[in-house]
C-alpha cells in the first residue's frame, strides 16, 4: 500500500520564476557544452530553466498564433551528398534527400511555420524564412541546389536554433519548435554539431526537437537515441510519424501505481 | 515626508478644516433625514445659474467652462451656450443640501454615494426629487483604503474596525469594498462579521477629525478610507515603518487605481427646475461635454491655468502641484462614459451603482428605504452629434508586458490569493480546449461586472493541464526527449484553454452591449507546473481519483488588484 503523498501548491515552481538570475550566476565560464545531456527530466528542472531568454509583450504578439508549430529544415548540400551509398534506389544521396523532403513537405500542416537553411559550397544561408505560404519556394530551392563543398553542420544547426529562438520570443515560448536535418552526417573539421545539440538539450525548458533524416549515420550527435529523432532517408513515413504533435494529457483515468520517490515535499 | 504632512495640513487649512492637531473624535452618522426639519422652497426665476463645485479634478471641467473664473467670463463655454453661471466651492454635501432645498442652487454636486445619502430628504418632495444629468468622472487613484498589519485581503475586514468621513465621498467606496469582502469571506467558508464603522467629521489631512488622524492615533482602528495623498504618508509609500508619519505595518489594501469604477462624481438637478428650464440645463451639460474634451487636450498641451484651479478649487493659487494631482486622480467620463452611465443594462450605470450603494446604506441605517433616483433620460450622443470622444473606447489602458510581469511577481511571492478580488474555475475534458459557456454564464456575468468595476485590476486567465500522461511516461522510463515534448504540449494546451476562456468572456461582454479593454487580460499557460492536485517532490502529484484528474484540467480566472504597480495601468485621461 503506498503511503499518501504529501502535496503542496506552489513552492519551488514559484521560485523558478526568478530563475534567470540564478542561471546567470551559475553560467560564469560561458562554455556549457560539457553539461551532460542524459539527465532525467522533471517538471522542477524545467521550471528552473529559462527559454527563450526574452519574450515580446503580449500586445506585439497579438497577431502571432502563440502555439504555432515552427520547423526549420536544414539541407546538407555538401560534396559528399553527391555520392552514392545509403541512397536506396536513388543514384545519389541528394536525389534521395530531395525525394524524402518532398514527401515530407506534403505532410507538414499548412498552418505550421516552415523555413529552409541550406549549406552549399561550404556556405550556410537562410534560404527561405519562416512562413506558412512558402512551400513552393522551398521546393524550388531544394531542386536548384547542387552538392559541393564542406559540411558546416554546427553552423547550420546553430543558425536554425537562432531562427527558432527569435520566433519563440514572439510566441512567448509557447508552440512547437523543430529542426529537421537532412544529412549524411560527415561534418567538416570543427563543425561537429554535438556542442549546440548539448546546449539545446541541457536546458530543460528548451523544447526544440532535433530530427535527422540521415544516410547511414552512426556515431554522430545527430543520431543520438533519447536526444534526437533519427530516420533513414529512404523511409520518409517514419519521419512523418516522428513529427506528429504529442498528446498532452491521458485520454482516460485509471488507477496507476506510481513508484514511491521518497522525495516528497513537506508542507 | 514632513513636507507632505505640511502640505496636507495646508490643504486642510485651505479647505477650512480643523488643523488643531488634536486626535480625532468620532461622531455618529445619523441618517440625513434625522437632521431636519428641512425647508423646501420653490425655485425663483433667476438670470444667474448658481452651481456648486467641489475640490476634485472633475470640477476643473466646470471651472474651465466658466473661463477659469467663478463668474462666467466672456467667451467661456458657458457663455457660448448663453449661460450666466456663478460657481461656489462647497465640499460639504449637507451645506449643498440646504441650498438645494431652498433652491439657492438647483444643483447637487457630489459622488453618487453622497447624493444617495440625501435621498430620504430629496425624494420626500417631488419638487426636489433628484434628476441626475451628468457624470463628471470616476475617481481613479485619488482614494485609498489603508490597513494595519494583519489585514491581508478584503475578506479580513470581517469584524474589523474601520473609519471613514461621515457624509463623505468614501461611503459608496466603502459600501462596494465591504460587499465584495463579505462575498470573498463567505466563499472562503468564513462567517462574515459586520465591521464596526467609526466616522469623523472631516476628510483631508492627518490633523483634526479625519480618518487619517484616527488611523494614526487609535490602534483599534484597523482600516481607514482616506485620500491617496494621506495614504502615502500613512504607509510611507509602501509599507509603513512607523517613521516620518507612517504607521508601522500599514499599507494600501485597495485604492481607486484598481477600483476605478466605484466612486462616481456627478451633477444632479431638482426635478421642478429641470422641468421648467430644460433647455438651460441641456445647454449646461453641452458646455460640460465640450469643456471636458478641451481640458483633456489642454492638459497635454500644458496650457491649463493651474493657478486658477488652485485658487478656485483649493483656495490657494500657489497650490499648483495639488491642482495637477486633482486632475491625475480622476478619469473624466466624457460623452461615451455618459452614454454608458445612462444605460441601465451597463454594469456601472447610474442605476447599477445606486442599487449597490442603497442596499448597503439601508443595511447600515443611513437610508430608511431604497429610492429610485432618476436620470434625465437624454440621448447624450445627440448632444454633440456623436463626433468626438470615440477614441476613448479603443485605447488600451494596460502595458501588457508590465501587467504580465506583475502577475508573475505575485505568483513568485505567493501573493496571488491575497490580491485576488474574484476567482472562478472552468473545467475541460482531456486534450480539449472547448467548454460549454452556458454552464458558466453566472461566473462570466460576475467576471464582467468585476472587470467593469475594477477597471484598473488585471484579469488573469491561467490555463492548466493534467500531468498524468507525463507521470506515466516518466514511470515507464520514457526518454527525456519524450518527456519534455509532453511537457511542452501540456503548456500549449493550457494556453489554448486560457485563450478560449478569455475569448468567451470578451464575447459575452460584447453580447451584453459593451466592450472590455483587451489589454486588461493577462493570459498564461502553466502546463503541468501547478496542478490542482499539488506537487510531490520534483514533479506533480499523480491524481488519485478521477475527480482529482479532472480537477487539473482547468482554467483559473482571477480579477487581481495591483496597488503598487503604477506603471502597469495608464488612466485614460493621459491620452
Amino acid at each position: 500500500m503506498r503511503s499518501p503523498l504529501t502535496r503542496t501548491r506552489g513552492r519551488w515552481w514559484q521560485a523558478a520564476l526568478a530563475a534567470p538570475l540564478l542561471l546567470a550566476a551559475c553560467d560564469g565560464d560561458g562554455e556549457g557544452s560539457a553539461v551532460p545531456v542524459e539527465t532525467a527530466d522533471s517538471v522542477r528542472a524545467a521550471s528552473l530553466a529559462v527559454w527563450p531568454e526574452t519574450t515580446e509583450a503580449e500586445a506585439s504578439a497579438g497577431t502571432v498564433t502563440l502555439t504555432r508549430t515552427n520547423i526549420v529544415a536544414v539541407l546538407d548540400m555538401s560534396g559528399s551528398m553527391g555520392e552514392t551509398g545509403c541512397s536506396g534506389s536513388y543514384a545519389t544521396r541528394v536525389g534521395a534527400a530531395r525525394a524524402a523532403l518532398a514527401a515530407w513537405l506534403d505532410s507538414v500542416p499548412t498552418e505550421a511555420n516552415l523555413s529552409l537553411i541550406v549549406f552549399e559550397n561550404g556556405i550556410v544561408s537562410l534560404r527561405v524564412p519562416l512562413g506558412t505560404t512558402n512551400r513552393a519556394d522551398i521546393i524550388a530551392v531544394v531542386d536548384d541546389a547542387i552538392p559541393g563543398g564542406m559540411t558546416p553542420l554546427n553552423d547550420a544547426v546553430t543558425l536554425a536554433r537562432s531562427v527558432l529562438e527569435k520566433q519563440a520570443a514572439r510566441q512567448r515560448g509557447y508552440g512547437e519548435y523543430r529542426i529537421v536535418v537532412i544529412t549524411d552526417g560527415a561534418h567538416s573539421e570543427g563543425q561537429d554539431p554535438a556542442s549546440v545539440i548539448n546546449e539545446i538539450f541541457s536546458n530543460h525548458a528548451n523544447p526544440i526537437e532535433i530530427h535527422t533524416i540521415g544516410f547511414c549515420i552512426e556515431g554522430s550527435a545527430l543520431n543520438r537515441p533519447g536526444v534526437t529523432y533519427y530516420q533513414n532517408a529512404d523511409n520518409p513515413e517514419d519521419l512523418r510519424a516522428g513529427l506528429e504533435s504529442a498528446l498532452a494529457e491521458a485520454d482516460a483515468f485509471d488507477i496507476t501505481q506510481f513508484a514511491e520517490d521518497g522525495d516528497q515535499e513537506g508542507q | 515626508m514632513e513636507t507632505v504632512i505640511n502640505r496636507a495640513a495646508a490643504l486642510a487649512a485651505i479647505l477650512g478644516l480643523s488643523i488643531s492637531g488634536e486626535a480625532s473624535a468620532y461622531v455618529d452618522q445619523t441618517p440625513v433625514s434625522a437632521q431636519g426639519p428641512f425647508q423646501v422652497r420653490d425655485c425663483p426665476s433667476a438670470d444667474t445659474l448658481a452651481v456648486p463645485v467641489r475640490s476634485t479634478g472633475a470640477d476643473i471641467v466646470a471651472l474651465y467652462a466658466n473661463g477659469y473664473q467663478m463668474d462666467t467670463a466672456d467667451g467661456a463655454p458657458f457663455d457660448d451656450q448663453g449661460l450666466d453661471v456663478t460657481l461656489s466651492l462647497t465640499n460639504d454635501i449637507l451645506v449643498q443640501l440646504e441650498a438645494y432645498l431652498a433652491c439657492e442652487s438647483p444643483f447637487l454636486r457630489g459622488t453618487q454615494g453622497m447624493l444617495n445619502l440625501l435621498a430620504d430628504v430629496t425624494e420626500a418632495d417631488p419638487r426636489t426629487s433628484v434628476v441626475a444629468v451628468y457624470q463628471h468622472a470616476w475617481s481613479n487613484g485619488g482614494d485609498s483604503l489603508v490597513v494595519r498589519a494583519g489585514i491581508e485581503s478584503p475578506a479580513d475586514l470581517s469584524g474589523a474596525t474601520i473609519v471613514a468621513q461621515a457624509y463623505g465621498p468614501h461611503l459608496d467606496y466603502m459600501a462596494r469594498v465591504l460587499a465584495d469582502a463579505r462575498r470573498a469571506a463567505e466563499e472562503d467558508g468564513q462567517t462574515w462579521q459586520p465591521p464596526q464603522i467609526l466616522y469623523t467629521t472631516e476628510l483631508v489631512g492627518l490633523f483634526g477629525d479625519t480618518p487619517g488622524r484616527a488611523f494614526l492615533d487609535d490602534a483599534a482602528v484597523q482600516a481607514a478610507f482616506v485620500l491617496t495623498s494621506d495614504a502615502e504618508v500613512l504607509t510611507g509609500g509602501g509599507v509603513g515603518t512607523g517613521a516620518e508619519g507612517s504607521v508601522e505595518g500599514a499599507r494600501t489594501l485597495l485604492s481607486t487605481t484598481s477600483a476605478n469604477r466605484v466612486i462616481s462624481e456627478i451633477y444632479a438637478v431638482r426635478a421642478d427646475y429641470l422641468e421648467a428650464n430644460r433647455d438651460q440645463i441641456e445647454a449646461f451639460v453641452r458646455a460640460l461635454f465640450e469643456s471636458e474634451e478641451t481640458v483633456r487636450e489642454d492638459v497635454l498641451k500644458l496650457i491649463v491655468d493651474w493657478e486658477a484651479v488652485g485658487d478656485h478649487l483649493l483656495s490657494d493659487p500657489q497650490a499648483v502641484e495639488e491642482a495637477r494631482r486633482l486632475w491625475q486622480n480622476v478619469e473624466t467620463t466624457g460623452l461615451q462614459g455618459n452614454v454608458d452611465w445612462a444605460t441601465d443594462a451597463h454594469p456601472r450605470s447610474f442605476l447599477a451603482v445606486n442599487n449597490e450603494i442603497q442596499s448597503i446604506f439601508v443595511e447600515l441605517g443611513l437610508l430608511s428605504t431604497a429610492h429610485a433616483l432618476a436620470t434625465a433620460g437624454w440621448d447624450y450622443a445627440a448632444f454633440t452629434g456623436g463626433l468626438f470622444d470615440q477614441r476613448r473606447t479603443t485605447l488600451p489602458g494596460f502595458d501588457d508586458q508590465a501587467a504580465a510581469d506583475a502577475v508573475d511577481a505575485l505568483r513568485t511571492g505567493d501573493q496571488i490569493d491575497e490580491n485576488t478580488l474574484f476567482e472562478f474555475e472552468i473545467y475541460f475534458e482531456p486534450n480539449q480546449t472547448d467548454f460549454p459557456p452556458a454552464d458558466y454564464r453566472e461566473d462570466f456575468d460576475q467576471a464582467i461586472e468585476f472587470a467593469s468595476t475594477y477597471g484598473g485590476a488585471i484579469l488573469s486567465v491561467e490555463g492548466h493541464s493534467d500531468p498524468l500522461r507525463y507521470l506515466r511516461l516518466q514511470q515507464d522510463e520514457a526518454s527525456a526527449r519524450e518527456l519534455r515534448r509532453v511537457r511542452q504540449a501540456a503548456r500549449n494546451l493550457s494556453l489554448t484553454r486560457a485563450m478560449a476562456v478569455r475569448d468567451v468572456v470578451l464575447d459575452v461582454a460584447t453580447q451584453r452591449g459593451f466592450s472590455l479593454d483587451e489589454s486588461q487580460f493577462v493570459t498564461a499557460g502553466l502546463g503541468i507546473l501547478s496542478p490542482a492536485t499539488g506537487l510531490c517532490g520534483d514533479d506533480p502529484c499523480p491524481p488519485q481519483t478521477e475527480a482529482e484528474w479532472q480537477s487539473n484540467m482547468r482554467v483559473v480566472f482571477r480579477v487581481i488588484q495591483l496597488e503598487a504597480e503604477e506603471t502597469v495601468f495608464t488612466p485614460l485621461n493621459t491620452w
